[in-house]
C-alpha cells in the first residue's frame, strides 16, 4: 500500500506516530517522517494511524 | 415521535443537576436522536446557544475552522476576557497555527519519554502514599497530585513550588461556589499566578533549561520573540488544560472500573489492554464534555438556521455516545477497536497535551497494576459545578490489595 502526507496540511500532532510507531515517527526537527510503502500484513495499523490524524494529512492507497 | 421531539426540544443542558446526578446522558440520548441542532436558552439573559451532539456533525463543524471560530469564545457562557491576551486555545488561524508550532515540538511523544522517570517517581509516591493510608479522598491525594507534579516540573516550576499551581487553578479555574471565597478570587488568583511566572520567565531568559518556560522564552514567531502578554497566555492555557483535565480521567477511571469490576479484571489478565483501556476511558469519561464555535456566517442546518454571530457547542460527551459509531456506547470495553473518540477534541485544536496526558495516566494505572492494587470507591463522587467539564472535587475510596 502507499501512503502520503500533505506537508501544508501536517501540524505534528504526532497521532498517527501513537497508532502506528513502527511506519510514523515525528523526527527531532518535529517532523513526519513516514514509511510510504508499508507491508501489506501492516495494513489494519496504517489505517487506524491514516484515519486518527484529526487534520486528515494522511492519505492511503490500496 | 412528535412527543420526543418536543420533549427533545425541552431539553436545558445549562441547567446543572442531571450533570450533578451523573444523569446527563439521557438528556444526550434525547436531543442526539431526535434534535440534533438543539436550541438552548441561556441563563442571566445570555444569547442562548446551539449544541450539536451527533458524531459526524461535531466532524463537519470542527473541520470547518473557518465558520465555527474559537476566537469568540470557547466556554459556553459568553464571558468578557477584557485586557487578556488570548490563548492558543481562543484564537483562530493563520495565528493559531503560528502559536501552536511554538509548543508542539515540547509536548510531542518521544519528548514526553524524557519526563518518564519523573512521572514515574510521583507515581510511585503517591501510591506509596495512598497504600499505606488505605481509606483516603483520591482527588486531593493522588488525581489532583499528579499532573500538577509532572506539569509543574515541564513548565519548569521547582517541585516545591508545585502547590501553589494547584491553588491557583483552583481558584482561576473553577465557577465552583466552594472555591469562590471573595467576587475578585479569579482576578486575585489569575495575578498571583502571572506574577510567579514573571519571575520564572526571566529566570529562564538568564539561563534557560530545558522546559517549557524556556523553550517559549526563546520562540519567535516572524522572528518577533513573544510578548510578556503572550507567554502568560500561554502558561495560563498550559496550567489549565493540563491539570483539571487530566485529573479528571484519573477519577473517572476508578469510578468506570467500579462500574465494570470484569474490564478491571481483564486488563489484570492482560495488560498489553492497557493502551487501547486509555483510549476507550478517554471516550467514556470525557473530561472535556464540551467546547464552543461561533458562527461566522449564516449555516442551514438540519432545517434551521444558525446565524451570524451564534454560539454553537460541540458537546464530545455526546459524540462519544452516538451508536452510530460506537457499538453499545454505554459499556465500558477497553479493547474497543476502532475507537476513534473525541475526548482529546479533533481537527486544528486538537489537544496539545494528548501524549502526556496518556503517559500519566497509563503509567499510574500500570502501578496500582504491578502493586496488585484494587481502588474501591466508597462514596458517591462530588462533581464540579459546571455542564462543560467532567469534574469531580472529591471521591472516598478504599485502596487494598486485590
Ligand atoms: C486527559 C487529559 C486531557 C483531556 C481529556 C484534554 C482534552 C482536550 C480537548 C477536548 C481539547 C480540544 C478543545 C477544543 O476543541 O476546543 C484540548 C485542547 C488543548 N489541550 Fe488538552 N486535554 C487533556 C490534557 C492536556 C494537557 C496535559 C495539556 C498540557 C500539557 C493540554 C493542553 C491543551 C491545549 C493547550 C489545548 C488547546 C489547543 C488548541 O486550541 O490548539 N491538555 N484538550
Ligand atoms: C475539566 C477541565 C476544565 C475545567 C473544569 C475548566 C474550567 C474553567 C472555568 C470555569 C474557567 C473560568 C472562566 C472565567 O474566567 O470566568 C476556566 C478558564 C479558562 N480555561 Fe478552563 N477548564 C478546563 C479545561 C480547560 C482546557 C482544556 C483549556 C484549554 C484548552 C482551558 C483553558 C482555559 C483558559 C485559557 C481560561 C481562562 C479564560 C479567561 O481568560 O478568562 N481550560 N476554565
Ligand atoms: S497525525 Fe496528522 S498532523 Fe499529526 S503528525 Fe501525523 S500526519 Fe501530521
Amino acid at each position: 500500500m502507499r501512503v502520503s502526507v500533505d506537508r501544508d496540511l501536517c501540524v505534528a500532532h504526532g497521532q498517527c506516530e501513537y497508532n502506528d510507531p513502527d511506519h510514523f515517527t515525528i523526527n527531532d526537527d518535529g517532523e513526519l517522517e513516514l514509511d510510504e510503502n508499508p507491508p501489506d500484513d501492516s495494513r489494519a495499523s496504517v489505517v487506524r494511524a491514516v484515519s486518527a490524524c484529526p487534520v486528515r494529512a494522511l492519505t492511503a492507497e490500496y | 415521535m412528535s412527543i420526543a421531539t418536543h420533549g427533545a426540544a425541552q431539553v436545558d443542558l445549562s441547567d446543572l443537576a442531571p450533570f450533578l446526578a451523573g444523569r446527563e446522558h439521557e438528556l444526550f440520548r434525547e436531543i442526539r436522536e431526535h434534535d440534533p441542532l438543539h436550541w438552548n436558552t441561556e441563563p442571566n439573559d445570555g444569547p442562548g446557544y446551539w449544541s450539536l451532539t451527533r458524531y459526524a456533525d461535531l466532524i463537519t463543524a470542527i473541520e470547518d475552522p473557518a465558520t465555527f471560530v474559537n476566537g469568540q469564545g470557547t466556554q459556553i457562557p459568553s464571558r468578557r476576557v477584557e485586557g487578556h491576551t488570548p490563548t492558543v486555545h481562543n484564537t483562530d488561524p493563520p495565528r493559531h497555527t503560528e502559536l501552536r508550532k511554538v509548543a508542539t515540538p515540547h509536548l510531542r511523544a518521544v519528548k514526553v519519554k524524557e519526563w518518564q522517570d519523573l512521572i514515574e517517581t510521583s507515581v510511585s509516591t503517591i501510591l506509596d502514599d495512598i497504600e499505606r493510608r488505605g481509606e483516603v479522598e483520591l482527588v486531593s491525594s493522588a488525581s489532583a497530585v499528579l499532573p500538577i507534579q509532572v506539569l509543574g516540573q515541564v513548565l519548569g516550576v521547582p517541585a516545591q513550588d508545585c502547590p501553589l499551581l494547584a491553588n491557583w487553578t483552583d481558584r482561576v479555574i473553577s465557577d465552583d461556589p466552594e472555591f469562590m471565597r471573595s467576587p475578585d478570587e479569579k482576578e486575585r488568583a489569575r495575578e498571583e499566578l502571572f506574577d510567579y511566572f514573571r519571575g520564572l520567565t526571566e529566570a529562564r531568559r538568564a539561563e534557560p533549561r530545558n522546559d517549557i518556560v524556556s523553550k517559549l522564552v526563546a520562540a519567535r514567531i516572524g522572528g518577533e520573540p513573544l510578548s510578556w502578554e503572550d507567554l502568560a497566555a500561554y502558561y495560563f492555557v498550559l496550567v489549565g488544560a493540563g491539570n483539571e483535565t487530566t485529573r479528571n480521567l484519573l477519577t473517572g477511571a476508578v469510578l468506570a472500573f467500579a462500574e465494570f469490576p470484569g474490564e478491571w479484571e481483564r486488563l489484570r489478565a492482560d495488560r498489553a489492554l492497557l493502551r487501547p483501556a486509555i483510549e476507550e476511558l478517554l471516550r467514556f469519561i470525557t473530561p472535556i464534555r464540551a467546547m464552543r464555535r461561533t458562527a461566522t456566517k449564516d449555516v442551514e442546518w438540519h432545517g434551521r438556521t444558525i446565524r451570524t454571530g451564534d454560539k454553537v457547542v460541540l458537546w464530545f460527551q455526546a459524540a462519544n455516545r452516538d451508536p452510530e459509531v460506537f457499538a453499545e456506547p454505554d459499556t465500558l470495553t477497553i479493547d474497543r477497536t476502532p475507537n476513534q473518540h473525541l475526548g482529546f477534541g479533533w481537527g486544528i485544536h486538537t489537544c496539545l497535551g494528548s501524549h502526556l496526558a496518556r503517559a500519566e495516566v497509563s503509567t499510574f494505572l500500570r502501578h496500582v497494576l504491578e502493586r496488585d492494587l484494587r481502588i474501591v470507591p466508597v462514596a458517591e463522587p462530588d462533581r464540579l459545578h459546571t455542564n462543560q467539564f467532567h469534574a469531580f472535587k472529591r471521591l472516598r475510596v478504599r485502596v487494598e490489595q486485590a
